[in-house]
């Protein structure tokens, strides 16, 4: 299915649920659940909450059925409703964080990641799990807007127009933000990239 | 081709250059301008380095409960169960957006000041009638009390208060008139999920 196909495909559906037909929102959900569930791990980094949050996302596309219009494409839609809940999330867990003034070692809002086994000895597992820690310290580092943009540009391949849909903003504004972000993660794993070529 | 590197503006360039995004024609003239321009070869390696890692950042090897859409079908049916202002109240806010409620507000604002304006205008009867009260109350309660106070000071109540009334209702349309203005102009409920 071509791109434009598959957004009118989505707002088609959308706008049978809209109509009652409840069986096209199993569909939306059929599409849409691996990328914003992934969506929402990556910005967050722990999986139950994201599917918690995904959970939330789809819940609210339902409730708001009833005012569908399709002025924009869906995705556009999905990913801020996505992006909002995943965003203020984080803000919250700061904002606990502040208050309890926990002394964690952890980076914000994360949980061990699962790592494949990419190596057949020890040795090489520790030294691919250290750098998919370093890469997602890094990822955890940036401003929540510039992480945003970073994923819906990296992992969604959305372009600059949509991303700026999702945050509400400016196209400047997002190659701004990935600039910014992406310079951020050159210097923070410049690094892994001299390890490599020693 | 000039150097993207030389303006900050033109620096996103890169970046597609490094995805593969761009049009045919500049990702052929940036093949060439990168094999000359060190600066170029250098930032792009760095892109390139970033890229890879954040391929690294895999998310597909992640295991999505199987209940998942159990559990949310589960909500949804729960949620029909919920009184139906509940359901309103939460599908004013389903939207995510943090403008959605804004046609609700300026309703409930316009209904405000109607009510404000409705209440101004029937003031100026209760304070008559007041006044008027207050005229005739000593005369029918007792021939002993003197007369002169309330005669004096009913008259100078009215007076003011039919002044400040008419200002408050020009105020109190005014507002009402930009309000409307307002509510106009705010997106409804459906442009909430418009760009």
């Amino acid at each position: 299915m071509s791109v434009a196909a598959a957004i009118e495909h989505d707002a088609q559906l959308m706008l049978r649920v809209r109509d009652g037909d409840t069986a096209s929102f199993g569909l939306l959900l059929e599409r849409h659940r691996v990328p914003v569930i992934h969506f929402v791990y990556r910005m967050i980094q722990n999986q139950a909450i994201a599917e918690e949050l995904a959970q939330e996302v789809f819940l609210r596309i339902y409730r708001s059925r009833a005012t569908y219009e399709p002025t924009a494409k869906f995705t556009t839609w999905l990913f801020r409703i996505t992006t909002h809940l995943a965003l203020n999330w984080i803000r919250d867990q700061k904002n606990e964080r502040r208050q309890q003034s926990l002394d964690s070692e952890a980076p914000e809002g994360t949980a061990p990641l699962q790592v494949a086994d990419a190596g057949p000895n020890v040795e090489q597992r520790m030294v691919t799990s250290a750098r998919m820690d370093e890469i997602r310290r890094a990822i955890a580092e940036l401003p929540d807007k510039q992480r945003a943009a970073v994923m819906m540009h990296k992992y969604e391949e959305m372009d600059y127009q949509q991303i700026a849909g999702v945050l509400s903003c400016s196209e400047s504004a997002v190659k701004s933000l990935l600039f910014r972000a992406y310079e951020s993660l050159r210097s923070k794993l410049a690094h892994l990239n001299r390890s490599v070529s020693e | 081709m000039n150097c993207p590197m030389q303006s900050h503006e033109t620096a996103e360039i890169l970046l597609d250059y490094c995805a593969r995004a761009l049009p045919a024609d500049t990702l052929a003239r940036m093949d060439v301008h990168v094999a000359m321009c060190s600066d170029c070869r250098q930032q792009l390696a760095a892109q390139k380095m970033i890229w890879s890692a954040l391929d690294e950042f895999d998310a597909s090897d992640l295991n999505i409960s199987s209940d998942f859409d159990r559990r949310l079908y589960a909500r949804i049916v729960a949620e029909h169960r919920d009184p139906v202002w509940v359901r309103a109240w939460r599908s004013l806010f389903a939207s995510g957006q943090p403008g959605a409620w804004r046609p609700a507000f300026s309703m409930m604002a316009v209904a405000g000041v109607a009510v404000l304006g409705l209440f101004l205008v029937r003031l100026p009867d209760a304070v008559s009638n007041e006044s008027k009260s207050a005229v005739n109350a000593p005369v029918a309660i007792s021939a002993e009390v003197e007369t002169e106070t309330p005669v004096k000071t009913a008259p100078l109540k009215t007076a003011t208060v039919d002044k400040l009334d008419v200002e408050h209702l020009d105020r109190a349309l005014e507002d009402l008139e930009m309000l409307q203005v307002l509510g106009g102009t705010g997106s409804g409920p459906g442009k909430s999920n418009a760009l």
